[in-house]
């Protein structure tokens, strides 16, 4: 038992190592100018395209949702002006930046270990290299730029979507005041919550691409091996972005 | 033959393994610039693995290899890229990337060498290549339209465009029909005659191999059990090259 413990703890120091070494590496590429700006805006396409509908639905619903049920406590505490307040702070504070970041991770962190890890199982990554291309430069760099540039964009999106859901449910529910549901934001959201947000995003970008692309280099070379890197680009990323959420919101909010 | 001129490829020792099961034991040989030099066996015994070392893909895990007189061996993935695009590798499964269309294919090493070239003169080296290889008509394909041969051709154009010293083929007749692989054969001889390429040409078709091979090792179960020009090779009494020259069910290699 404890000898299959060790390997497990083993096995956690390793992968975080090599995630760390490829976050060595990619910003030694940047560093270097050779981020490809073709293959980024691509990149950038595919990440914000192929996220957006499924991030702005999600976060949609949780604004609704959300609205419902602070709804009902706030008017139970007799402060039922403050509804919109609360959706707001909610969602930029936690819910926006987490919530957007999972759809992302499930979306473009998947399809990122999927494609990596078919070029390599295909011996696509051993052509580049053959062909003196650094595969960490022109398949991870450009998405890790565009994660970092377009899940702080997203979450921003996502924050409006879900202050927006609230909206519509303050518009066919008895209990909220539409009006006193726009009202009662300036007065309580306060711009440092919504940085934190973003700040949070961009920490969680920086994830969803390492973690992706790892899976995806460091894939076995059998094709069902592409599908089980695919799972665990989802499973780690989302782990990772929990306990990262949990570290920033102590940085980001001291007591 | 011709023993005097320069060695581009030297290897002594070589001894390669994966998880200590030896793939390929001790293998000293070396290739002379101009000359085309086979390397036949059994599937399995170590052909693909020796390319594969020669291109700096993966370390020997003892023994040296020198590549246009420089050990390749302690080489950072930074200093092999420097040696790789003096070479050229025609992969088994032509290895295209599958995201680009067949011109993409052949241009992208040209696109993403230091010296890049006009738009223009790059067009026109991929439309000669792909002529070449009587690949032409199909520069707007992407590679999931093309059959086996096909993308094979397209790999050799590929590799070849960047008109490296040393071309390494991996089963570049292999899935292709009889007239194509006389072509492709025809244009390995013909680049030696015209430009002295160096070509080492891993296959296990005998007939085709001795027909332009100046020299030619065998490898057995990890191990050089022979080398000599074609015509020695014919008659030679190691049992297992006899075998395999023949084409014998019997013998000391199993199947």
């Amino acid at each position: 038992m404890f000898a299959a413990l060790g390997l497990q703890v083993l096995a956690f120091f390793r992968y975080h190592g090599e995630l760390t070494l490829l976050h060595w590496h990619t910003w030694g590429g940047l560093l270097r100018g050779r981020l490809s700006l073709r293959e980024t805006a691509k990149q950038m396409a595919e990440v914000g395209i192929g996220s957006l509908p499924v991030a702005m639905v999600t976060l949609a619903f949780t604004g609704m949702v959300l609205a419902y049920h602070i709804a009902q406590t706030a008017a139970r505490y007799g402060v039922g002006s403050m509804v919109g307040y609360g959706v707001a702070e909610s969602v930029c504070r936690e819910l926006g930046p987490v919530l957007v970041s999972i759809a992302v991770a499930a979306r473009s962190g998947s399809a990122m270990a999927a494609e990596i890890g078919t070029m390599k199982v295909t011996e696509q990554i051993d052509a580049l290299r053959a062909m003196a291309t650094d595969p960490v430069d022109y398949l991870v760099l450009p998405r890790y730029v565009a994660c970092l540039i377009l899940v702080p964009v997203l979450v921003f999106m996502g924050d409006v979507t879900g202050v927006a859901g609230g909206y519509v449910m303050a518009t066919i529910s008895p209990f909220i005041n539409e009006a006193q549901y726009w009202s009662s934001i300036p007065g309580g959201l306060t711009p440092w919550v919504i940085i934190a947000g973003l700040i949070k995003a961009l920490a969680f970008g920086i994830l969803i691409a390492l973690v992706g692309c790892h899976q995806g280099l460091y894939c076995e070379m059998a094709s069902e091996e592409v599908g089980r890197a695919t799972t665990r680009s989802v499973v780690y990323s989302i782990m990772l972005i929990y306990a990262m959420d949990l570290a920033l919101t102590a940085v980001l909010y001291p007591v | 033959m011709n023993e005097a001129r320069e060695q581009v490829v030297r290897l002594r020792g070589v001894h390669y393994e994966v998880d200590h099961t030896p793939i390929l034991t001790d293998a000293t040989c070396h290739v002379s610039r101009g000359e085309i030099f086979g390397v036949m066996g059994m599937s399995g015994v170590g052909k693909s693995t020796l390319l594969r070392l020669l291109m700096g893909l993966i370390k020997p895990t003892s023994g040296q290899i020198e590549i246009l007189g420089q050990s390749i061996t302690g080489l950072s993935e930074h200093q092999l890229n420097q040696v790789r695009t003096k070479m050229g590798l025609c992969f088994q499964g032509a290895a295209l990337f599958d995201s680009m269309s067949v011109a993409e294919n052949v241009a992208f090493g040209l696109q993403r060498s230091r010296h890049s070239l006009p738009e223009q003169e790059i067009r026109q080296r991929v439309s000669e290549h792909l002529d070449t290889v009587g690949m032409e008509d199909f520069g707007d394909r992407m590679p999931s339209h093309l059959s086996g041969g096909m993308r094979k051709r397209v790999g050799i154009a590929r590799a070849l465009v960047m008109e490296p010293e040393i071309m390494l083929y991996d089963e570049p007749t292999a899935g292709l029909d009889p007239i194509m692989s006389g072509v492709i054969l025809q244009l390995i001889s013909k680049l030696r005659s015209d430009f002295g390429m160096t070509s080492v040409v891993v296959t296990h078709e005998v007939e085709r191999l001795f027909s332009i091979a100046d020299r030619v090792i065998m490898l057995h179960q990890g191990r050089i059990v022979a080398e000599d020009t074609p015509d020695r090779l014919r008659c030679c009494s190691v049992p297992e090259v006899r075998q395999f020259v023949l084409g014998l069910p019997e013998g000391p290699i199993k199947v």
